[in-house]
């Protein structure tokens, strides 16, 4: 008993325990109730005629959502015993007994023809030519008449159950929607069919909203039954909306007490349950059927309001009703009892508002709501301080709509697009300028087309230039460029004045200057209106100066194009033609030809060389790389690598032309000659020697003697540019140091006793610099023997007072030597006097002297009878070749060799003394002279003594 | 032993309470285990849909309809004609509009008599479907017809089925010129 006891304790226990969750959950909690029910504003306007609240898809997925599985088949049993067969019959056996056979297409699957009528109702997979889905007659409708596609969605369930039914029958789909379907009589057969019955419910729907006065229900005050058994009763309802008395005057009945306190069941035999399931079914499908805000009026006052809940607020016009969603027609007239229930507030209701406390701004439009940003309020004139300070719930009353656009267009009709500056309308002449403003992706906010409409028209906007306070800018992505006068002059077009609405909504970017870049890469030239693709990186960056104007393509594409720029050689105007590099530098009038060759230079505006920074001077003739030491000359459109800087010393010299310093893009878009040096030909077989920027002429003859014909030629108009000096010989002299070019080889010297013998002086010599001497491929020194450079002559010659003496033999050489020998062409060497031949012995100044070994023996006077005759007399060599010659002891008469022979001289020959005691008693007190071999042979041996 | 006894009991009784407590708390959080929340879905404009499956209740309706001749368009079966003036009102032109809701015919004659001492108007119009209700087919009386008179004037709709049965409401109306 205890146990008993003690079990029935804990099951009481445990359902209370189950009944205390529940109550906690709140599972069995309604949310919409009786209270909620108004008989006079069952909708509202505003959302029953939403024709875009949901789109086709929605709708769709909708009715998919609400049959998850259509019984096609009807193979689910019914609620309809079935005594033969000792169970429930099948959907598909009740529907055949009751005159419905499967197969059954639940709304989601319907298909119907609406020209023909066709339909898939008997064989749900077949296909309907031309069909379409319920979804889409919906939504067909919706459109249509302006009706709220929900709607006819909830009518749909209220009439025949078709959205939630999952074995609707045919008969459902004929009377849809209860259009033309009296409480009290058939339906009108011409009405049936599903799209029929859509399409007839949205037209009265809109019929009534359009014209309430024609029906038996209108705004106002209105007799309404609760059923269509008029003994049920009435009552007087103040109809608030037209939409609410549409709905009465499709279903002409209130629901009862009864119907409402069982909301979602029956009431009592005079209920109605029409109007209220459409409310019931809508709020709970799709949210509340009425906002928190109306418009109403008080009977004979014509001032309309804006009620939010128990306020209400003057509308100043109506275009403020329109753009809070209202029309003229949605207006309800309140009795005065009600009316003075609200409290009046002020100010007038606007279009530009804010939620209260905050500084968001909001514009209201078509029933729409639109953040505004900062930007946009600047360039509307909407201020958060001016605006209208509203809950948000009552902003939020009508649709948001995501931000207002500095573009906006109308909703229909009129498809130009605007920028709104302050109350003025601006239309883009095109898209492309739109885009041009606003970016290539512009958002556009559609606007009631009465707002639009109202607006004033300023002039369009045909271009992206605008003016404001004195200052131009290029407008391109919302940014305005500011264009100097030079800049603005090379940009196209007129220019716009514009608001200082305007101006501050476009954020400030940098100036574009005389390039244009794209998004993708392209550079162009812009002058005189025309942007011009710039052939190259290297051209586009020697105009550069600053950084490119990196411009949208519709900016660009508003700038007509012109030919590819490949040129950084240009004409002002006035003719004076510039070098660009990220600068202008003028090219003299004499450097013309050398940079342009025959080649015209394309004319620029001056504004766009103005945009360019000066040089410090004007471009010369020598050009360089930054990069590189490599110096070229300008010729004839053409840079010549100098061959070394000493040429380009020889070139430039007193010129002192500053070498112009490029970078090596530019310099590289100059095309490159031959390589130049200081001995250029004129191209016509003239040669030149360049020295100290001024040049020589060579005639052929002193030309094969520089050997300078190999030289490249140069242009007759750069040679024009340079002093001529006249003609130059081979003879040369610099300084103290003097010499004679053979060959291609300069032989030189600064001594004056060997220059002397080679004849070269000041009166035989051109004075030139050092550097011309140094182009010689090979010097040489003056030296005292020459020899043809011709192997099959052997002959070496002393030379001397410039004349060639031919020496005979080994021991002449030797004696007068030794030196290093210059080998010359036979044809210089032909051109010199070589018709005596060299002697051992010289008389010099009154001394006679003769050559030993390579040095001179002066010969005592009184001896000298002895060892000369007239028959071999010295030569006369000069005095400075003497002064080559060292010095050694004197001869006397007796001379011995180095084999200890001894030989008196006498009438010019050496007699042999062949005993010493001969040489002891004749000439021991004069003594004897040692002599070298060579010279000995080179005396005549005569008799013993 | 008797207190041991209730000592279980209490424990036991505790131990049930606190899992109620638990489940209708936990039940609450659809993200801890619970119930799930029916499915919604959130259109454009910030628009909750209520995307949960129709259920037996919502077709129950419907089913009990789904019997032989059970969607059959029902005939009249009123033997009287009852008239019910559903609004009558003046429009900003002083036009006065009176509209009605009919049963128990659906042919016949209305007939509008407004009176006001030796002043009578009177209208006649047929009977007409409207939708799902037959009515007077409007009667729109201009304020021109009231000659300047306003004021309280009787008012008087008679419909004669064409199977010669009648009705008629009468009430007062003040009319504004």
């Amino acid at each position: 008993m205890r146990r008993l006891q003690f079990a029935l304790f804990t099951g009481i226990l445990f359902v209370a325990t189950l009944i205390s969750a529940n109550i906690v959950r709140g599972d069995t909690a309604q949310a919409l109730s009786a209270a909620n029910w108004n008989a006079g504003r069952i909708i509202d306007d505003r959302i029953f005629a939403d024709s875009q609240a949901i789109s086709v898809s929605q709708i769709q997925a909708f009715l998919n959502a609400k049959v998850p599985s259509c019984d096609t088949n009807g193979s689910k049993s019914s609620s309809h015993w079935y005594d033969a067969g000792g169970r429930y019959y099948t959907r598909a056996e009740w529907g055949a007994i009751s005159g419905n056979p499967a197969p059954y297409v639940c709304l989601k699957d319907y298909v119907e023809n609406l020209s023909t009528g066709q339909n898939n109702l008997g064989s749900p997979g077949a296909s309907v030519p031309g069909g379409l889905s319920a979804a889409q007659i919906i939504a067909g409708a919706s459109t249509q008449y302006s009706i709220n596609p929900e709607v006819i969605v909830v009518l749909l369930q209220k009439e025949q159950s078709l959205v939630t039914d999952d074995w609707p029958w045919v008969t459902q789909y004929k009377k849809a929607t209860g259009a033309f379907c009296p409480d009290t009589a058939p339906c009108d057969v011409q009405h049936a069919g599903f799209g029929n019955q859509v399409y007839s419910a949205a037209r009265l729907f809109r019929n009534y909203i359009d014209n309430p006065g024609q029906y038996n229900h209108a705004p106002g005050n209105n007799n309404i039954l609760y059923n269509p058994n008029a003994d049920c009763g009435r009552s007087i309802v103040h109809i608030e909306t037209r939409a609410t008395a549409a709905l009465y005057n499709y279903t002409p009945y209130q629901p009862n007490a009864a119907a409402l306190a069982n909301l979602y069941g029956s009431g009592d035999g005079c209920s109605s349950y029409g109007n209220r399931n459409f409310w019931r079914m809508f709020n709970d499908w799709f949210g509340s059927t009425t906002g928190s805000v109306s418009v109403v009026k008080k009977s004979n006052d014509a001032t309309i309001y804006f009620r939010d809940k128990n306020t209400i607020r003057p509308i100043p016009s109506m275009s403020v009703l329109e753009a809070w969603g209202f029309t003229g027609d949605m207006v309800s007239t309140l009795d005065d009892t009600t009316f003075n229930t609200l409290s009046v507030v002020t100010p007038n209701l606007s279009r530009v508002v804010k939620v209260t406390g905050t500084s968001d701004i909001f514009f209201v439009d078509g029933g729409n709501h639109y953040y505004v940003n900062p930007a946009v309020a600047g360039l509307r004139g909407f201020s958060a301080s001016t605006a209208l300070g509203l809950p948000a719930t009552t902003i939020q009353s009508t649709f948001g709509k995501g931000n207002l656009s500095a573009a906006v267009t109308a909703a229909s009709g009129d498809t130009s697009v605007y920028i709104i500056d302050g109350a003025q309308k601006r239309g883009f002449t095109s898209m492309t300028v739109l885009k041009a403003w606003l970016g290539s992706s512009p958002t556009i906010t559609r606007l009631s087309n009465s707002y639009v409409g109202a607006l004033a028209s300023a002039p369009n906007i045909s271009l992206n230039r605008i003016e404001h306070n004195g200052s131009t800018y290029l407008v391109d992505g919302k940014k305005k460029l500011p264009l100097s006068a030079n800049a603005g002059a090379i940009y196209p077009g007129s220019t716009t004045a514009v608001s200082a609405n305007i101006d501050g909504y476009l954020a400030t970017g940098p100036g574009p200057k005389q390039l244009a870049r794209a998004a993708n890469g392209s550079v162009y030239l812009i002058d005189a209106g025309i942007k011009h693709p710039v052939g190259s990186l290297k051209v586009a960056n020697a105009w550069k100066s600053g950084e490119y104007a990196n411009l949208s393509n519709h900016s660009l594409s508003l700038i007509p194009t012109g030919s590819t720029w490949s040129k950084n050689i240009v004409r002002k105007n006035d003719g004076s033609i510039y070098l660009v590099d990220s600068k202008k530098y003028l090219i003299p009038t004499d450097l013309t030809a050398a940079y342009l060759g025959g080649t015209t230079a394309p004319t620029v505006s001056d504004n766009l060389l103005a945009l360019l920074p000066n040089s410090a001077g004007p471009a010369s003739g020598f050009l360089k790389a930054t990069t590189n030491s490599t110096i070229y000359l300008a010729d004839y459109g053409k840079k010549r690598p100098i061959s070394s800087f000493t040429s380009y010393s020889l070139l430039n010299g007193a010129r002192n032309e500053t070498i112009t310093n490029l970078r090596s893009d530019t310099l590289s878009l100059i095309s490159s000659g031959p390589v130049v040096n200081s001995l250029p030909s004129d191209g016509s077989g003239g040669l030149h020697v360049f020295d100290n920027g001024s040049y020589y002429s060579l005639a052929p003859d002193i030309a094969q003697e520089w050997q300078a014909a190999s030289s490249a030629a140069l242009h007759a108009t750069s040679l024009s540019r340079y002093v001529g000096l006249g003609a130059l010989g081979n003879k040369l002299r610099d300084g103290s140091t003097y010499g004679v070019a053979y060959d291609g080889k300069f032989y030189r010297s600064s001594s004056l006793a060997r220059t002397a013998m080679w004849g070269l002086n000041d009166t035989s010599t051109q004075a030139v610099s050092s550097a011309v001497l140094s182009t010689f491929k090979s010097t040489g020194g003056l030296t005292r023997f020459i020899k043809k450079n011709n192997s099959l002559d052997s002959t070496v010659y002393l030379i001397d007072n410039n004349q060639l003496f031919p020496i005979a033999s080994m021991n002449l050489y030797v004696s007068l030597g030794p030196d290093s020998i210059a080998y010359l062409p036979e044809s210089v060497i032909s051109t010199l006097d070589s018709s005596t031949n060299a002697s051992f012995a010289t008389t010099t100044a009154g001394e006679t002297y003769v050559f030993d070994n390579g040095k001179k023996r002066i010969i005592e006077s009184s001896y000298v009878n002895f060892w000369f005759t007239s028959g071999n007399a010295p030569a006369s060599y000069s005095s400075e070749f003497l002064s080559l010659m060292p010095n050694n002891s004197a001869l006397r008469r007796v001379i011995r060799t180095s084999d200890g022979s001894m030989y008196v001289m006498d009438a010019g020959q050496k007699r042999p003394i062949r005993s010493y005691s001969s040489f002891a008693s004749n000439f021991a007190s004069e003594g004897y002279s040692n002599i070298s071999n060579s010279l000995a042979h080179l005396i005549p041996t005569g008799a013993d003594f | 032993m008797k207190n041991k006894k209730i000592l279980i009991i209490s424990i036991v009784a505790f131990t049930l309470l606190a899992s109620g407590t638990v489940y209708a708390l936990v039940g609450r959080n659809p993200s801890s285990g619970g119930p799930e929340a029916s499915p919604v879905m959130t259109t454009e404009r910030g628009q909750t849909i209520d995307m949960s499956p129709g259920t037996e209740e919502d077709n129950q309706e419907i089913n009990e309809k789904k019997v032989p001749g059970g969607m059959d368009d029902k005939p009249i079966v009123s033997d009287t004609i009852q008239v019910t003036i559903t609004r009558t009102n003046q429009d900003s032109a002083k036009t006065l509009q009176v509209r009605s809701l009919l049963s128990g015919l659906t042919a016949g004659t209305c007939r509008l008599t407004l009176s006001k001492g030796y002043a009578t108007i009177e209208k006649t119009a047929p009977v007409s479907l409207q939708n799902t209700g037959y009515v007077c087919d409007g009667f729109d009386i201009a304020a021109s017809e009231f000659a300047g008179n306003s004021g309280n004037w009787s008012l008087e709709l008679s419909v004669a089925s064409t199977d010669n049965k009648t009705q008629s409401v009468q009430q007062d109306i003040t009319i504004e010129l």
